[in-house]
This record gives C-alpha cells, structure tokens and sequence, in this order.
C-alpha cells in the first residue's frame, strides 16, 4: 500500500503506530510487531514479493552471524555477490540479455521477471552493512534487529538509505520516553508535509507532464510545450521523491526513530557538487563511500579521477532503471561533475546567480533524458527547447502549479527545517495541519473531475 | 511558547482530533446525502440524477423497480426517450445509454441491470463503433471516470469509496437538489437532452459539424479471411444477451450515423462493417426473441445532413422516430429508416 492512501492513513499506520506504543514496554515484542506489520505492508503489493524480502534477509543475517563467528574476508564479499546478483537477476536480466543478444545479432526473448518492489533499496542497504563488516566493523546484530533494520515499512520501498549503524542502535530507545509527543507531532506534520508534496502538487504537475511527454512520442513540441514539459518535470520529480522522503522520515520519526536526511532545496544548489549534496543525499554518499572512494575517489591523477566519476556515475544513472536513458543520465551528470572538479580546482568562480542558472538548466536538461522514454523522444524534446520547432504556445490545465511549485522548491524553509526545526507546539498550526491532512485524504480518494466539453454545437 | 511533553500531547491530540472529527463529519453527510443512490441507509430523499458523468449516476438507475426495461449504448443512443419507447413497447424504460461508453463500461452496466432486472421486458442496444472492434482494439475506459465499484454486488462495501473530492462535490449539490435550493438538471429515467433546443437548429452550423468528422473504422487487429476476425466486443455482448430469458425482447440496432461516416462500399472500413452486421445478425438469429435492425444505412434519416447536430448525433424528433421504428422492427414490420438483418421471432 502506499504511504498516500486511504486504507494506509486511516487503517494500516493508526492499528500499527497503536499496536507499537501498546507494546512499548518489551523490546522484542515491538520489534516483533513492527517486522510482522512492515512484511504485511509489503505484501499488500503482491503476496509474491514477500519470499525474495523474507528470504534475503535471512541469508543476509546468516553470512552476519557466519562472518561474525570466522572472521573470514570472503564471507560478507559472497553476501555482496549474492545480493547484486539477485538484484541483477530481477531488475536487470532483460536489459543485459537484450543488449548482448543485440551485439552479437541475436533477438532475445525477455524474461520478464516481476520486480519485487523497492528492491534496489533493500539490496544497497545489505551491500552497505556487509562492506563494513568487510572494512572492520564489529556489528553483528540479533535476529529482530536485523530484520526490523531491513524491512521497518517507513524506509523499505524508496529509503532513505539508511545504514545500520544510523538506525540499529536507536531500538534500544524506549519510544515512550519524554519526547514521544514531540516525535509524534513533528512527524506527523512532516509526512502531511510529504503527502502535500505528492498529491496536491507533484500529482498535479503530472497532469501537465504526462500528456506532453506522451505527445513528444508521436509529434515533436513547440518550444513552449517543451519548457512546460521540462520544467514541469523538474518539479514533479523532486516533490514526488522528495515528498516521499518526507513521508518516510516523519513515519519513522512516530515510531521514535530518526533517518538520515534525503533531499535539503537541491533547485537552490549553485553547482553540480552542491545539487548532488542536496538531492537523494543517502544515494549519494552511498555511491561516494562504497563505489567511488573504493575506486580511488579524487586521491589519484585527474584522468583517474574523471572514469572514476563516470563510472560511479554511469553506475549510479543505471541503478535508476535499466534503460540506456537512465545510463546516459548518470554519465551526463558524472561528466558534470568532472568540469566542476576541473572548474573550481583552477579557482574559477561564477557570480552565484549565474551558477545557479547554470546548474538548473544542466540538471532541467537532464530530466528530459530522464523522463524521456528514448533518446529519440528526449532530444527531440531538447530540440524543441532550443528553439528548433518555433516558440509556439502551450494550453496547460493547471498552469499555476508550476509557479507554485518553483515557490515552494526556490523559496521558504526546506519541510524538514519547518517540521523539525521551526515548528513549535501551538494549537493555531494544529488545526490547519489538521484540515490540511483533511483536504489531502480528500485529494487521495479521488478529485475533482473537469467536465469535458463534449459537445459543442 | 514552552515546549513540555503536556504542550506536544496536546499538539498531537489537535491535529489528530481535527483530522479525524472533520474526516468524520464529511463522511457522514456524503453517506447521509448518497449522491450516486446506491447506499442501502440514507435521507429518504425524492431522488434523481445529480451527475454529469453517468458512469456515477446509471448503477442507481439499474437496480431501480421503477423499470422493466433498458435501453444501452453510447451518446448515439441518449436521445432516445424512454416515454416514446414506453408507448411504442408497453414497457417502462430507462435510458442507460453513457456518451463515449466502451463496450467493456456497457456491459457492466448491463450485469447491474440484469442483476436487479433478471427477466427484463425489452433491452435495446445501440450498435456503433465501439461494438465492432476487433482483437487488440477493445478500450476499457473513455475519458470519463469509471466507478468500478459502484458496480459490483453487494451495496454495504460503497460505504468505503465515498471519502473524495468527488463524492463530496456531489453530495453538496444532491443535497441542494434535493432540499430545492437548485433546480433539477438530469432526468429521473436516464434521459437528459443534452443538445441545444431544436429552436436553436442552425443548419449551417451543424453542417460544419458534420463535416468535421470522416469515416469511422472500427479500430483492432485484422488479417485474413473476415470469417476469422475476432469481435472482442461482440463476444461479450454475446455473453450478456445469452443470460437473458427468451421472453425478454432483445433488439440490436446499428445506429443511424450521418452518411459522412458511413464507409463507402468497397471500402477496407466497409468490410469490417459488413463482417461486424454479419456477426450481429448471426448472433439475433442464435439468441431467442432477438432481433438486428439496421440504421445505418443510406436513407431518408442519414442521408439528410438537416437532421443532425453533427455526423453522430440526430436531432429529438428523429430520436423519437427511431424509438417507434424499433416497435416495428421489433414487431418485423418493414420501414424506410431501416432494414432488418435478422428475422424476427416470436415468443
């Protein structure tokens, strides 16, 4: 089920967030409670998706307690293989085989393995507890906190990534403890913040994106539909994720437990370096401190360290989806960061405006590739935004949500900052909070709908 | 402003209380109110349609006792009106027909209609376009919103999907309908004009209507010998037609399109039209007390563009010419606005 969803909101998080604080007093009772409750929550989705999850995790706590036990290297290294090799197998097949049957002109019948929802989440967050264990660390979790470090509902299906050492140690919290209203309170109003996000506005912007991008497939864009197109998606993406991001942190916070940050205004960012800081900021370090430091980091010549990028990048625009698409991105914003490197370590400087403005046009320009389903689509799309097919004009429904949308991404506190920093007890913020959320589950159930003008005699 | 446990208690207690109070109060004025008809509780309101969209409306109207029989099909169908139809069967109709409804959103209003209705009087369906599609060309849904479930059995679990924008849109103006603080816009038996008055007729105006469309295909896959073309949307109101008693007088009707959309013989689209009133005719002749009529066909209706608003749609008085031809077709009588495709058998 999805966090922005009747049963969820009104059913599943009031039985479990009850149920939680009901058996506060006995740690594994909880704990216990919070697993059975986070595999119903995947099961929800498909009932078939339950054994990978299940299963995973229980060999990934087995090559634990294994390395745990010998200490030998190739244990948490075997666990790597297996869980990038799962991850292969279901999200990866097809795109493999179809390319290497098409380089050596073969046709390839796809597999079409389900892919078991939020899988490449779970997998890195394995990877990340098995290379530490690997580089030293002495971490061997029991049973119930391994699994409710993997499977806790908040985080499972999109993260943030969150790292064992981040999380595990805060089960030993007890939830009933002084700031228990506080937690339930700033979490609250920071998922209604996140659910905001996602329903009012990145679900209507969508209604803008889709039909351009669906258009762009067949006919080409005029210059204004692609920069309504382009912009538009710039927006839907990040209240979309980052809504998410904040959904999950506000959850996770009503059960006492903080996670790590995920996106801080990356559209104010005035670099690359700056926007990859600011944007899926638990992606990022972990493409930092298990791929790119590994590989040599910036410790090395500067052609070493531009593959280094690229390849952690190309690498990290695949683990978005197998598509050449996703793959071109990541090496696009990897080259990105190279010139960036190169930029700033010859002590070269744009006024901060300018940077700005550059790093929002590069990062717009690479969510058509994105977003596009084909290269073919995606420049045409950028074409059209350089003029290619005349300025032309655009009939949008909803036009105000993109100014909206630029207010709120380019202006005012970040959600976190307002739920968890700024937000103070009183009443006058409860009530509309409340209507808020009112509105929102409202907006969920199902909107308004425009009546068409059908006929027009 | 202190920051105490007690002063976040009653923060979090706010903004539950708020949610849950409001959430509450809008529910029970939904469910109270029942704008779409179906709930089994409710004001006991003198009820009629509120909404536009009739894929809401039309399940309220399926169960209903107040009919015996059904008119289905899409907006080239709507016009018909169910007292003309009433006189000329001796029957009490409602109007099911949905503009641009799939074959797929049809056929589910006809299992609530049969459902509440299992040996119906008479149940007609207008045959167009979205009948004779083929394999890979069946749609399930058109632009309009489709409650799913507001079509299933079992009224109690309507309860559960009443809590949106949309619901509540309807409620409020059901409820002002119904208390008279709005006049009454939609009919009582499916039927609503919905084209301008014929006072207002401009025949040049409806002549650029006309013009604006051409000839409609049937989309779908087809190779081969047409014996071989898979009628997707057929089989399904196969399917429908056969779970009826054979005392029920079932009439199919190819409506009568403007000759703008009528496929010239000999033409690929000709043939899909051809195999798809074979199939139709096929099935009339298969299926007890079932009859094929064809209105789409040259003649003094669709041959004359004065008689349209556009290349769909005719005006009311042939709407109502129509409903007496179906009787005589019904009957097998001969008429100039149409030939039967099958014969008429009696019961």
């Amino acid at each position: 089920m999805l966090f922005n969803s009747q049963v969820f909101i009104f059913g599943f998080l009031p039985i479990v967030l009850g149920g939680y604080y009901a058996l506060a007093a006995h740690r594994a009772w909880r704990q216990g409670f919070v697993v059975l409750a986070s595999l119903v929550f995947y099961g929800w989705w498909d009932i078939r998706f339950l054994p990978l999850l299940v299963g995973l995790t229980l060999a990934n706590w087995l090559i634990a307690q294994a390395y745990g036990r010998w200490r030998v290297g190739a244990i948490p290294v075997a666990g790597v293989v297996l869980n990038l090799a799962v991850l292969a197998l279901f999200k990866y097949a097809d795109f493999f085989g179809a390319n290497i049957a098409a380089a050596f002109g073969q046709d390839w019948s796809p597999w079409r393995l389900i892919l078991p929802l939020g899988i490449s989440f779970f997998v890195f967050q394995k990877i990340s507890y098995l290379v530490d264990l690997k580089r030293g660390d002495r971490h061997i979790y029991g049973f119930l906190d391994f699994c409710m470090f993997v499977t806790f509902f908040p985080q499972l299906i999109a993260g943030p990534l969150v790292r064992h050492n981040e999380i595990i140690g805060q089960f030993d919290l007890p939830p009933r403890r002084p700031a228990m209203w506080a937690n339930l309170s700033r979490g609250a109003t920071l998922f209604i913040i996140g659910v905001a996000k996602k329903v009012a506005l990145a679900d209507t912007l969508a209604m803008i994106v889709d039909p351009l991008f669906a258009k762009a497939s067949d006919v080409s864009l005029n210059a204004a539909e692609a920069y309504a197109a382009a912009g538009g998606y710039t927006l839907q993406i990040y209240f979309d994720f980052s809504g998410y991001s904040d959904m999950a942190i506000g959850l996770a916070l009503m059960f006492g437990l903080s996670l790590p940050l995920n996106f801080n205004a990356p559209y104010r960012a005035v670099s690359i370096r700056d926007f990859w800081r600011r944007w899926h900021m638990t992606l990022s370090r972990f493409l930092r401190d298990y791929l790119y430091i590994p590989l040599g980091g910036n410790r090395c010549s500067p052609p070493r360290q531009l593959v280094n990028l690229l390849l952690t990048m190309f690498l990290g625009g695949l683990w978005h989806g197998a598509n050449w698409t996703f793959v071109c991105w990541g090496g696009l914003h990897g080259a990105a960061l190279a010139v960036n490197h190169a930029w700033t370590d010859r002590g070269l400087r744009l006024p901060r405006v300018a940077a700005w403005a550059v790093t929002l046009a590069f990062v717009t320009c690479g969510w058509v590739l994105f977003r596009a389903p084909d290269f073919r689509t995606a420049g045409d799309v950028l074409g059209s935004m350089i003029g290619a097919r005349g300025l032309g004009s655009v009939r949008l429904e909803n036009p105000w949500i993109l100014a909206a949308g630029a207010a709120v991404a380019l202006l005012g506190p970040t959600s976190q900052e307002a739920a968890l920093g700024r937000l103070r007890p009183a009443r006058w913020v409860a009530v509309p909070a409340g209507l808020a959320l009112v509105a929102l589950l409202l907006m969920i159930g199902g909107r308004l709908q425009t009546a068409f003008i059908y006929f027009q005699f | 402003m202190s920051e105490t446990p007690d002063s976040w208690r009653g923060f979090f207690a706010t903004l539950v209380g708020t949610a849950v109070g409001v959430s509450a109060v809008i529910w029970l004025f939904v469910v109270l109110v029942n704008p779409f008809g179906t709930l089994p509780l409710s004001f006991p309101f003198d009820r009629w349609q509120v909404d536009g969209n009739a894929r809401y409306a039309f399940p309220a109207f399926a169960r209903s006792g107040r009919f015996d029989s059904a008119n289905f099909g899409t907006s080239t169908s709507r016009l018909l009106r169910p007292e003309v139809l009433d006189a000329a069967f001796g029957a009490r109709f409602v109007n099911l027909a949905m503009n641009s409804a799939s074959a797929f959103e049809q056929t589910a209003l006809m299992d609530v209609f049969m459902r509440a209705h299992p040996a119906p009087k008479v149940v007609t369906v207008g045959i167009d376009v979205g009948w004779c599609v083929t394999a890979g060309g069946l749609v399930k849904f058109s632009l309009w919103r489709f409650p799913e479930w507001l079509y299933r059995e079992g009224r109690w679990r309507d309860y559960r999907y009443l809590f949106d924008l949309y619901s509540v849109e309807k409620a409020g103006q059901a409820f002002a309908e119904f208390t008279g603080l709005k006049p009454e816009v939609y009919g009582r038996d499916g039927y609503t004009s919905f084209v301008p008055e014929e006072s207002a007729y401009d025949a040049a105006r409806a002549l650029g209507h006309i013009h604006e469309m051409g000839v409609q295909v049937p989309p779908g896959e087809r190779t081969g010998d047409p014996a071989g073309w898979n009628f997707v949307a057929l089989a399904m109101l196969k399917e429908r037609l056969e779970a009826l008693p054979a005392e029920t007088r079932k009439i199919l009707y190819f409506v009568p399109y403007n000759h703008v959309l009528i496929a010239p013989p000999g033409s690929a689209a000709a043939e899909v039209w051809g195999e798809c009133r074979r199939r139709v005719a096929a099935m009339a002749e298969a299926i007890p007390n079932t009859v094929a009529v064809d209105f789409m066909i040259p003649g003094a209706i669709t041959d004359d563009d004065t008689k349209y608003w556009d290349a769909l749609h005719y005006r009311q008085p042939v709407a109502d010419r129509i409903a007496r031809d179906l009787a005589a077709a019904s009957r097998g009588e001969a008429g100039g606005d149409y030939r039967l495709l099958s014969a008429v058998s009696d019961q």
